[in-house]
């Protein structure tokens, strides 16, 4: 009979998820607004609730001309309150895919130093916009993300309001099934976030569970068509 | 009652299976006097009559005497009524039932309440205590125990003795309240997906689609909490309660989530370190208990799984060597039901349906595919482990605690897994120390913290054989 051992040595692997959040002009108002509104409901429901923050890591990188880590990956029961997002300039998708890389990479390091596991981590892209760089720039940068040769290179969930183009949320997504989402043309983004924002809590607490059973899957939101992607840990 | 009747109030919780929803408090549907009742509204709508042959207490209460009938209301969410479509009577959309009472909910520290669910006592309290502002017992006390026994003495009242075997099929974390204060208690939730007379209720003929008349396809399971012996959509067995009750044995007392049924297959053991405090040292007959655990958490024996009785008995003998026999005898004072669970020595009890602890450790015969080993050590196990010379060097020289009967020395492969262990600790420990605020050249202090570390115990043990061996060559 083969054997496994299971001890209170090992500890969890931790789940990090990046918002990566399109604050271009094109989200003033209702939307930024929006996301404001659901930024606490977001820590609450994830952050207080001991057996979902015990493996859930988050953090929020916005882009528009550059992009900035407005909370770093954290646990969010010890964080006290959520960041504002602001609205600033244009849509540089380079910019978040480049940045991104370097938190995932710097995150993960400094996880490793403090004795943490990773599963592989996950970027929840929402954008409600077509990017304004040009598109060699943006997709080089994409492909350095995604690059299976890059050890901790995230899994990809995209979400489109507004003007974003599908086919472009779909490269976001690596042309994967099941991995993009685009909200119904003329769809009223005061309507359309708060439903997203819902299914992101959804798909990060269903995550949580399956961390927990040893073979953690990234979860997307309910919605039509799609279904569960099975994630790998990293050595 | 029909759902156009009800006078819904504030969303109190969103789940899998669907969300509760406050009851106004002059509705006509809710009876009084009674509990304050919360209305649990179902993703999926299931045939009333399944629902309804639930709702009534003399389903439970039918062949039960009248205490263990207390310990069942006492300590569970029991739906009071079926809630009906206006459209179609035949469809129910959810039930009534009570409402968690007030000892059962946690102030967090922003000064909101929350429900106070298993979830809590399966991390680590520390965290919990720097995350939420909670107090809760350190692993291995006897305030865990006293919930687990709680919580065995309920299944007992469902699945021992007269009356028809209630199973509840979807225990875990998150349905589970306890409360410490006035005294142990449990408080079960979710019990409308419960099972009656060991099968469920029957659909209502005709009303139901195919997916309705399929009861095992409408059962919710929370993951990491399910019996991995039934196959999905699979109708829950008692079993199925006997093995969550082991895991939350598990879970509770040693708490940590123990993600046990992720490697649970046909042909592999699956060996489970338990961190206790020492004081768990002077219990006599850890072989018996760790043995109940192992049969609860088995794979392949799923039928001879411990009772709830039997787990009662054996956590009331546990308790009295802890020194915590009132908070027994103040757990079943909560379920208003006070006979103990255990013979007297040498005599039979009313509602006890197996041995007790020390029977029990002697008819074990098969191989476990589970294999629960208690560890006991003080609480900073970093710490010690660098005090101590590391766990697999005491265990190397005859156990780690060889006054200990039930302890078994650890193997030479979990020996070498130890060794590593608490060499990586030091290691961590050491790269801690001279670690300052900043994320830059992190790699290179942790280097440094390690290498003087590794010089130092190497400078160490050159001076300690030098000093061995210097008589012997004159010096």
């Amino acid at each position: 009979m083969a054997s496994q051992y299971l001890g209170t040595e090992e500890r969890y692997a931790v789940f990090p998820f990046y918002l990566c959040l399109d604050v271009s002009q094109s989200m003033a108002g209702p939307p930024i607004d929006e996301v404001n509104a659901e930024l606490p409901q977001l820590r609450a429901s994830v952050g207080q609730d001991p057996a979902v923050a015990e493996v859930i890591r988050f953090g929020i990188v916005t882009f528009s001309d550059v992009a900035r880590t407005i909370l770093g990956l954290a646990d969010l029961a010890l964080v006290q309150s959520m960041p504002r997002v602001e609205v600033e300039g244009r849509t540089s998708y380079a910019s978040a895919f480049e940045h991104l890389r370097r938190v995932i990479e710097a995150d993960y390091h400094a996880g490793r130093a403090a004795g943490e596991r990773w599963y592989r981590p996950a970027v929840l892209f929402v954008s409600d916009g077509r990017p304004t760089d040009p598109e060699e720039r943006w997709l080089e940068a994409h492909r350095r993300l995604v690059d299976p040769a890059w050890r901790r290179h995230p899994n990809i969930l995209a979400f489109g309001f507004g003007e974003a183009v599908p086919e472009i949320l779909a490269t976001v997504a690596e042309n994967k099934p099941n991995r993009a989402y685009v909200a119904a043309a003329g769809a009223a983004p005061s309507a359309v976030v708060p439903e997203l924002m819902a299914g992101l809590v959804q798909s990060i607490v269903s995550s949580s569970a399956s961390a927990y059973t040893g073979a953690p899957q990234l979860v997307p939101p309910q919605l039509p068509n799609m279904q569960a992607i099975p994630v790998d840990e990293l050595e | 009652m029909l759902v156009t009747e009800l006078r819904l109030g504030e969303l109190l919780a969103e789940g899998g299976e669907g969300r509760v929803f406050e009851v106004a408090a002059g509705d006509p549907g809710v009876p009084r006097p009674g509990p304050v009742m919360v209305y649990k509204q179902l993703r999926r709508p299931r045939p009333r009559l399944d629902l309804s042959l639930l709702c009534a207490v003399p389903a439970v209460a039918a062949g039960r005497d009248e205490a263990v009938c207390r310990r069942i209301l006492s300590s569970s969410a029991w739906p009071a009524a079926a809630v009906v479509d206006d459209h179609d009577a035949r469809l129910a959309l959810g039930a009534l039932m009570p409402r968690a009472p007030a000892e059962f909910w946690l102030r967090h520290r922003d000064g909101l309440l929350r429900l106070a669910t298993l979830s809590y006592l399966a991390g680590d309290p520390d965290r919990m205590a720097v995350a939420y502002g909670v107090t809760l017992p350190q692993p291995g006390a006897a305030e865990r125990v006293a919930l687990v026994y709680a919580l065995a003495r309920l299944l007992d009242a469902w699945q021992g003795g007269a009356g028809p075997l209630v199973v509840h099929g979807d225990l875990s974390a998150k349905n589970v309240l306890w409360s410490l204060r006035p005294a142990p208690a449990v408080y079960v939730l979710d019990c409308d997906g419960a099972v009656i007379g060991g099968a469920p209720g029957e659909p209502d003929g005709g009303a139901a689609t195919d997916d309705l008349a399929r009861p095992g396809l409408l059962r919710a399971t929370t993951p990491n909490w399910d019996d991995p012996a039934l196959p999905p959509g699979g109708v829950p067995t008692e079993a199925s309660d006997r093995y969550v009750l082991g895991l939350v044995f598990l879970r509770v007392v040693g708490a940590a989530h123990f993600p046990l049924q992720g490697r649970q297959r046909a042909h592999v053991r699956v060996n489970v370190d338990l961190d206790l405090p020492r004081s768990w040292r002077k219990f006599p007959d850890m072989p018996g208990l760790w043995e109940m655990c192992e049969r609860s958490l088995s794979l392949v024996n799923a039928a001879e799984r411990p009772t709830p009785a039997q787990w009662a008995a054996a956590l009331e003998d546990l308790l009295d060597v802890l020194g915590a026999t009132e908070m027994a005898t103040r757990a079943r004072a909560a379920q208003g039901d006070e006979r103990p669970a255990r013979p007297a020595r040498g005599g039979a009890v009313p509602g006890s349906q197996g041995p007790g602890l020390g029977a029990l450790a002697l008819t074990a015969v098969t191989v476990p595919d589970v294999v629960v080993r208690p560890v006991l050590r003080h609480r900073a196990v970093a710490t010690w482990q660098l005090i101590g010379a590391g766990p697999a060097l005491s265990g190397a020289a005859g156990g780690r605690n060889p006054g200990l009967s039930g302890m078994a020395a650890p193997t030479p492969r979990q020996m070498a897994r130890r060794t590593l262990t608490t060499w990586a600790a030091a290691h961590g420990l050491a790269a801690r120390l001279v670690r300052l605020p900043g994320r830059r050249l992190n790699g290179l202090r942790r280097l440094v913290g390690v290498l003087v570390l590794d010089v130092a115990a190497a400078c160490g043990v050159l001076f300690l054989v030098g000093m061995a061996v210097s008589p012997w060559i004159g010096l």
